[in-house]
């Protein structure tokens, strides 16, 4: 509750027909907009998300300085920022699991065929080993093959896995989720450039350029589909990389923990986007005390999804659409 | 082309009171504030001030996503600048994040930003800020002119604020809120002149809860009354009615966030500045709670002074008390915006005595420029490059790395220079106290003393109104 904050309120609504989209957007105040229109190649977007945190495990992320004044940046202050920051953006079906209660739910969405429409956010720097001991059969990965979605950041992921009294290092993880020797461990951490190959950077007003622990997509192993999105190194690292598991993904952020990595985070998530996606148009304007309509025509496939914010690099309301 | 006869009116009225000096000081100030608004904007405060009004136009409340570290005060500020966004105007962009800017969040000073606000977002923040300082410039002359009579040393007064490198600074450039600080603080001392007790209390409680330096002025503020009013034997029940003012506009500014629970939350810039500065390091803790204690010390002996101070006096030293235990508070965190509240204070002591705090005046503003010019320098420029053609981003990023490469013995340029700033504020400060002490300096410290009145002094022409 704060003193006039009611004011303002957003919505957002898009339709597809023979190929044209027709969407509407409104805003009490004034607020830029954007339509991202992509083929998500299949994938099914998130509908609902666990976020891992159990404080009776160790956790394996470098301590985070956090701005004069603010509170601490752990990764419980990150997840409870992340589930905020979804909120607005229209998912809300968000729990926190502990790493027992996260093992009975990967298994109960394996079992109950749940996985699709699924994530998993995990900030810890070492999945717990109720889901993952570094072997190829471990629950996570047929969680995955079976259509759920792991967001990840903090650490190289894999490395190690954490039991109560500690962490285990894990050979050749990098093979067990990407099939090859991808992830970034070295020191020239930022990014400068945005990753060239498709549009999405600016086009989701993506903000984080830190890619220690991130994916080089020309690394990744076997046939699996990888998108490689928000901002590149020299060396081809990229801030935000997805990478197919089976059925679904495994989806890494570079850097520390931070405030701009959350952000995409929220971001990514809410717009449904998979390893497949691909951008087939933008659409950008303004809407100022009431509604914008349009239409984007020549819309071919059958995946076809929208994702509408509002607000652009600091956006109040976010909606995916998926025909 | 208008002909004055008496009684012509409204309209007359008002373009007599036009040609007022005051009225050319503030069209003169404003012609200075728009030239440099849209060109030159601070980029981490307002970047963080922008994401508190998106927190709060997602519907959500100050301590809920992550940015707003105040207690609520400022909160409220900006919802209500979100509000006059929302309902009036056309601000649809807050920022950019500019690519070519990247690196400039990786300088060793770190808090620079490569998400650009935008120029409409910037003055949609900026303007209010200025009225406040316009606001300021015309309490400060209207209490000067109740003080001296003066319309000269009221004027003075009025500009010296206006004026002020470092009031144009923190309201057309950084959009600091010590400007607010100032005006509050203004009010309190006003309000208790005229003897509006219950609303000094709750302005005082507002200003305290915006930043905490006015705190440091509670026990001059209860002398005043105690002193004022001690013949008539009300200084108590005056007092009371303070403090249920002062009580009032806590419950009310923080209702809000003690029905979300975030008390302990609206507290975080003060604990966690404590505990940045006792987590780096015994020097750095021993230092803090020393400069802690000078504010405290500063705080009981201008109440002392004040509580001395005979009644026929009481006005005078009101001010001189309020200015005296600032000065002492300054010294607990020596930063630019800071030093606005107690600038009206000092420009007051100055007119109403000889000048020589004008000194101080010139050495403060000249070490909080230095300061924040050097700490800036020219990422003052990111909103420009990132919305206009004429400087491009890639120049100013380069730039930026170019200045803050340089080092000097292990130090870069800007961090000994930002330093510099800091002490020759400071010694600005110790030149305020050192005249306070003049009478004690001259039996003890002779030749301080001796410097001391050396000092040209103003004689201002009197012209009584």
């Amino acid at each position: 509750m704060v003193y006039t904050s009611d004011y303002t309120d957003y919505s957002a609504d898009a339709s597809l027909s023979d190929g044209i989209l027709d969407y509407t957007v409104s805003a009490d105040g004034s607020k830029v907009y954007s339509v991202v229109v992509s083929d998500d190649g299949g994938f099914a977007g998130i509908d609902r998300l666990y976020l891992y945190y159990d404080e009776t495990y160790p956790s394996d992320y470098e301590a985070v300085d956090a701005d004069v004044g603010a509170p601490k940046f752990d990764q419980l202050y990150y997840l409870e920022q992340v589930a905020g920051l979804l909120e607005f953006r229209g998912i809300s079906d968000v729990r926190f699991v502990n790493a027992t209660e996260l093992g009975t739910a990967l298994q109960s969405d394996i079992e109950n065929g749940t996985c699709r429409g699924t994530g998993l956010v995990a900030v810890s720097g070492a999945l717990p080993d109720t889901v993952y001991k570094g072997n190829a059969d471990d629950p996570i990965f047929g969680w995955m093959n079976a259509g759920g979605s792991l967001y990840w950041a903090g650490n190289a992921l894999g490395m190690n896995y954490a039991t109560p009294e500690g962490l285990v290092p894990v050979d050749d993880y990098m093979d067990l989720f990407f099939g090859g020797d991808c992830l970034y461990t070295g020191d020239e951490n930022k990014a400068y450039q945005e990753v060239s190959s498709n549009g999405y950077t600016k086009a989701l007003s993506l903000m984080n350029n830190d890619v220690r622990y991130g994916v080089n997509t020309s690394m990744v192993g076997g046939d699996r589909a990888c998108l490689g999105i928000g901002f590149e190194s020299d060396k081809g690292y990229a801030s935000i990389c997805m990478v197919q598991q089976g059925e679904g993904m495994v989806c890494v952020f570079g850097g520390q923990l931070s405030n701009f990595q959350r952000y995409d985070m929220a971001q990514i998530i809410a717009a449904g986007l998979g390893p497949e996606s691909e951008l087939l148009e933008v659409v950008e304007g303004s809407v100022t005390r009431g509604s914008v309509s349009g239409t984007i025509d020549g819309l071919a496939g059958s995946d076809v999804s929208a994702y509408i914010y509002l607000g652009g690099y600091y956006p109040v309301y976010g909606k995916l659409f998926r025909f | 082309m208008f002909s004055h006869s008496p009684g012509d009116g409204t309209v007359w009225n008002v373009l007599e009171r036009c040609r007022h000096p005051l009225a050319t000081l503030f069209v003169i100030a404003l012609a200075v504030r728009l030239i440099i608004m849209p060109l030159v904007s601070h980029d981490f405060d307002i970047y963080h001030w922008a994401l508190v009004i998106e927190n709060i136009q997602t519907g959500d409340e100050l301590y809920g996503l992550d940015g707003y570290y105040y207690t609520p005060t400022w909160g409220y500020v900006l919802a209500f600048f979100s509000l006059i966004q929302d309902a009036f105007l056309w601000v649809d962009t807050f920022g950019l994040r500019v690519t070519e800017l990247l690196p400039i969040e990786d300088l060793v000073f770190d808090d620079h930003m490569a998400t650009a606000t935008t120029i409409a977002f910037n003055m949609s923040l900026k303007v209010p800020m200025v009225i406040i300082d316009f606001l300021v410039a015309w309490l400060l002359y209207t209490l000067l002119m109740d003080m001296t009579g003066s319309r000269r040393k009221s004027l003075a007064g009025a500009a010296l604020w206006l004026f002020c490198p470092v009031v144009i600074f923190m309201s057309s450039v950084q959009i600091q809120f010590d400007v607010l600080s100032a005006l509050f603080m203004l009010l309190v001392v006003i309000l208790l002149r005229k003897d509006r007790c219950f609303l000094a209390g709750m302005v005082l409680t507002t200003a305290i809860l915006l930043k905490f330096f006015p705190a440091f002025t509670l026990f001059v503020l209860i002398g005043y009354v105690f002193v004022k009013h001690r013949g008539s034997g009300t200084a108590i029940r005056r007092l009371v009615s303070a403090a249920v003012g002062m009580v009032l506009m806590v419950v009310v500014l923080y209702l809000p966030t003690i029905l979300d629970g975030n008390f302990m939350d609206s507290l975080f810039f003060m604990t966690g500045r404590l505990e940045t500065q006792t987590s780096s390091g015994a020097f750095y803790e021993i230092g803090s709670f020393l400069l802690m204690a000078v504010g405290l010390i500063g705080m009981f002996v201008a109440g002392y002074r004040m509580f001395r101070t005979k009644p026929e006096d009481a006005d005078k030293g009101l001010i001189s008390n309020v200015l005296l235990s600032l000065t002492f508070a300054m010294f607990i965190s020596i930063m630019p915006q800071y030093i606005l509240i107690l600038m009206p204070f000092l420009i007051i002591v100055m007119l109403t005595s000889d000048g020589r705090m004008r000194l101080a005046w010139i050495v403060v503003s000249a070490g909080a420029m230095l300061t924040v010019l050097v700490s800036n320098n020219i990422m003052l420029l990111d909103t420009l490059a990132a919305c206009t053609g004429i400087v491009s981003p890639g120049w100013v990023a380069e730039m930026a790395v170019a200045i803050e490469t340089v080092h000097i013995g292990g130090y870069t340029l800007v961090t000994i220079l930002g330093a510099l700033g800091g002490v020759i504020e400071c010694l600005g400060l110790v030149f305020i106290l050192l005249l306070y002490l003049e009478d004690a300096a001259g039996s003890r410290i002779p030749r301080i003393a001796g410097a001391l009145s050396k000092l040209k002094r103003w004689d201002f022409n009197e012209e009584q109104v």
